[in-house]
């Protein structure tokens, strides 16, 4: 029986919380899985941000040739646990066989991968429709590792359909039965659901394809294109190792420190931290990307319209300009001890953000009631001239980021330690939109993280990630007719209970406790808004 | 594994109690429900801090009070107050004296030179609706570093009735209308109060006046708006026929016409006829004699092209 415990820190799922009534945040970070497995990597990735023990694991039979998450039962597994599994498509001339094995167990021990080339089945809940495929094999395939731009997994060959449904209670001391001008409802207390997904990947030596589409009623009923992306790859022989070389084109991942290719299947905290969710609103980008690794390195390097699409309401569809975002990580995957995992890396964010000009106008007549008696008087009436458009203009804007994972085997379960930091400028998208034309000034911020699980006896994970965003380092607010520098961070604490059950389902408790400056005191002072909020979310998979 | 079960269990109700212990901050409603709302300021529950407007003031003040009018009607929106507060205060709070359940505070402005460096401040502010008619003073007072409040002081206005009074509310010398034919309803359509006058005439927004002759001692009736015409919406969505004096003999026959339903489905409205009677004591009051209700489909808009749905027959 497995029982996992993972604690988590810091969830800000906040978009919507800690801006108030601004905007709902329905950022979209979205990895939904596929069955992934053959060549895995120990990449630090999105499978790296899936919990300990990936949820699917916990559904595993305990079989001892397809124990779930432990990595030595990844090398010790028979090599011919699903002889006749291999995806159709797949020629066992033309390509390589698939694995049996999660790319969990390849991070945990990476040697263990070439002793299982041969003869497994990488299949995923449904291999091609080969009705040969190891059933226990394929469940616990599934999990963390889905095959990732960002995560060097390339996927099982073969074609792979994949999905999971995210249903949740939230509730936000925010909540107010009315609207808010314009129509926005201002109630927080609410069913929904956040992610449906449904994912196709097909992968062959030379090439993969996956096609994923998202649904949910975050703002109202919806669906879109989550993921389209065709990759080219050279593969590494060792199928532990991530391809040399992927280029990727397409709707995709953005290569950007840790949260933004942990998948959010995978991933126990409701939502990315509020700092990410600034930076990148959005998981998905429309571009190009060239990823890969070797030996110990890793790298990822793309080149993207630089804006995370999004179905946000007032969010400029499309890209309003030909500049295109350079963004990118380079790090390090290593094992330096049995049961120990450490991965890092820094990553960099350059580009042009966009300032749309002003539209023409008409001349008008306006009519303000100055002594409010209601009639028109003399004086009261004016004319607005018309005028003419203005100019849009760019702005530059940056971002730099490292973060570090640690993972560890404990006796009582895996635990995870893991942070990200970045500082930027003009680069907020998503909590407070950075403009400094309008603004006349750039707009500096900076944002940090750190996140603890523990999973315990495989049944229940409990866990705690605290973020720290500041949105602008140069806030001033005015006091008593002076301006003063005051603290503009959002800091959110957010503890985790996360309870595994069989058949790929599990329930999730999770607090957000948020510190900011959102309010204002007896003496008009900043002071910290009451806006915390919980959710509770029942995830199955397919 | 029952230690698990334990601990998990533990752990769930931690989670729990977490959010009734840990759950903190200063609440920032919008506080739509209340007579007074300013946009710009923060509003908190209790009673307006400082002592009663006095004869003495202690300090923080309120050294000075503007305002355009003292006449304040229900959905009021936009109306500026203006003032300065002595050079201790930080911030302003106001409410109404004897409305609300809270107060608003915003912080001041910067020093004006002009007056020893008095703090200036400004509130904009927006009135609920169903507000009750009559005086009802805006209250005042300033707060310094320390949450200290000064002395309060009051700026006097005056809360007029949504249903035409002539004034009465707040001058009560000014005469009570003789007859009152009001229509009200609850969405942004373009829907027309039309009366049928005994000499054939129909009146309504569009047309407001029972007779273009100002004399001859026919008593005249007035309508006071065409709401949302053309779907420009004003946010009044109510009609009022007003006759200062009883109107002229024979049948009123009473329409509500949808114009233009703007989009909506259906609209409820309700008819109401207000007569002036007297009090016990003498004095005269606008009493309810008749009050009709329904509801229009987007179906029934005619862009006046119909006299409308009938609602009732008024005999005089």
């Amino acid at each position: 029986m497995l029982v996992t415990l993972a604690v988590t820190l810091a969830g800000v799922a906040f978009a919507e919380v800690t801006l108030a009534r601004v905007a709902h945040a329905d950022e979209d970070d979205f990895e939904v899985s596929s069955a992934p497995a053959s060549s895995a990597t120990p990449q630090k990735n999105g499978d790296a941000g899936a919990p300990v023990v990936p949820a699917s694991s916990s559904a595993a039979p305990p079989s001892p040739a397809v124990a779930p998450s432990a990595a030595a039962s990844s090398a010790t597994a028979p090599p011919s646990a699903s002889p006749t599994a291999r995806p159709a498509g797949a020629s066992p001339t033309t390509e390589a066989p698939a694995r049996v094995g999660s790319p969990e167990d390849h991070r945990e021990n990476p040697t263990a991968a070439t002793t299982e080339e041969t003869g497994h089945s990488s299949a995923g809940p449904k291999v091609n429709g080969d009705p040969s495929v190891d059933e226990k094999a394929t469940q616990w395939v599934r999990g963390a590792g889905e095959p990732s731009l960002t995560a060097g997994i390339a996927g099982p060959y073969g074609l792979v359909f994949s999905g999971y449904v995210q249903a949740q209670f939230e509730h936000s001391a925010l909540s107010e039965d009315e609207i808010q001008q314009g129509g926005l409802p201002l109630n927080h207390d609410r069913f929904l659901i956040r992610r449906a997904r449904l994912r196709v990947d097909r992968s062959w030596k030379f090439a993969s394809t996956t096609i994923e589409i998202d649904g949910n009623t975050t703002r109202a009923p919806s669906f879109g294109l989550r993921r389209a992306e065709v990759s080219l790859l050279y593969r590494n022989e060792e199928a532990s190792a991530p391809p040399y070389v992927r280029l990727t084109a397409g709707l995709s991942e953005i290569p950007f420190g840790y949260e933004m290719t942990d998948s959010s299947r995978s991933r126990y905290f409701m939502e990315r931290s509020l700092g990410s969710l600034a930076l990148f609103p959005a998981d998905p980008d429309l571009g190009v990307r060239v990823s890969g690794g070797w030996r110990f390195l890793r790298y990822a390097l793309g080149f993207v319209n630089g804006e995370p699409l999004d179905d946000r309401p007032g969010r400029v569809a499309g890209d309003p300009n030909a500049a295109k975002d350079l963004v990118g990580r380079f790090g390090v995957d290593v094992v330096p001890a049995e049961k120990w995992r450490v991965s890092g890396g820094f990553s960099f964010l350059y580009g042009r953000g966009f300032h749309a000009g002003q539209q023409a106008t008409k001349s008008q007549l306006v009519w303000k009631d100055g002594n409010e008696n209601n009639s028109v008087d003399q004086g009261e009436i004016s004319s607005i001239p018309g005028s003419a458009a203005t100019p849009s203009q760019n702005f530059k804007r940056w971002a730099v980021g490292a973060d570090v994972e640690i993972a560890v085997d404990t006796k009582i379960g895996k635990s995870r330690l893991y942070g990200e930091l970045f500082i930027a400028q003009n680069a907020d998208r998503g909590v407070f939109p950075s403009d400094p034309i309008a603004s006349g000034s750039d707009t500096r911020g900076l944002g940090f993280y750190a996140a603890a699980l523990q999973e315990i006896k495989q049944r229940v994970v409990v866990g705690v990630r605290t973020d720290h965003y500041i949105p602008s380092v140069d806030t001033f607010d005015k006091r008593a007719g002076n301006l003063i520098p005051t603290d503009s961070a959002i800091r959110t604490v957010s503890p985790l209970v996360a309870i595994l059950f069989p058949e790929r389902v599990r329930l999730t408790f999770q607090y957000d406790a948020i510190f900011d400056s959102l309010a204002r005191n007896n003496l008009g002072v900043p002071t910290d808004l009451k806006n915390d909020q919980f959710t509770i979310r029942l995830q199955g998979e397919l | 594994m029952r230690a698990v079960r334990r601990l998990a269990s533990l752990l769930a109700a931690s989670a729990i109690a977490l959010y009734f212990v840990a759950c903190s901050g200063t609440s920032q409603s919008l506080a739509l429900d209340e007579p007074l709302r300013v946009p710009l300021a923060t509003f908190k529950e209790g009673a307006l801090p400082g002592t009663p407007p006095a004869t003495t003031e202690l300090a923080p003040t309120i050294t000075s009070l503007e305002s355009q009018s003292t006449i304040i009607r229900s959905r009021q929106s936009g109306k500026n107050v203006v003032g300065r507060a002595s050079t201790d205060a930080v911030a302003v709070a106001l409410a109404f004296g004897d409305l609300g359940t809270g107060y608003w505070v915003l912080p001041v402005d910067g020093p004006d030179p002009q007056s020893n460096g008095e703090f200036t401040w400004a509130a904009k502010c927006d009135f609920g609706s169903n507000l009750p008619p009559g005086n009802h003073p805006l209250r005042f007072v300033a707060i310094d570093a320390n949450g200290h409040a000064g002395t309060q002081r009051d700026l006097s206005t005056c809360v007029s009735s949504e249903t035409p009074d002539n004034g009465n509310a707040c001058i009560p010398t000014s005469p009570l209308p003789a007859s009152v034919f009001s229509l009200e309803w609850d969405e942004d359509v373009d829907l027309d109060l039309s009366v049928v006058l005994p000499n054939g005439r129909v009146v309504s927004g569009k047309s407001p006046r029972t007779s273009i002759e100002t004399d001859a001692g026919v008593p005249l009736g007035t309508v006071d708006r065409d709401s949302n015409a053309s779907c420009v919406i004003d946010g009044f969505a109510r009609e009022d026929l007003t006759f200062l004096e009883k109107p002229s003999a024979g049948s009123y026959l009473v329409y509500a016409n949808l114009f233009d339903a703007c989009g909506k489905t259906t609209v409820h409205f309700r008819f109401s006829l207000y007569e002036r009677q007297a009090n016990a004591d003498g004095t005269p009051k606008l009493v309810k004699t008749i009050a009709k209700s329904g509801q229009l489909a987007a179906v029934d808009a005619n862009g006046g092209a119909r006299t409308g749905t009938f609602l009732t027959e008024i005999p005089y």
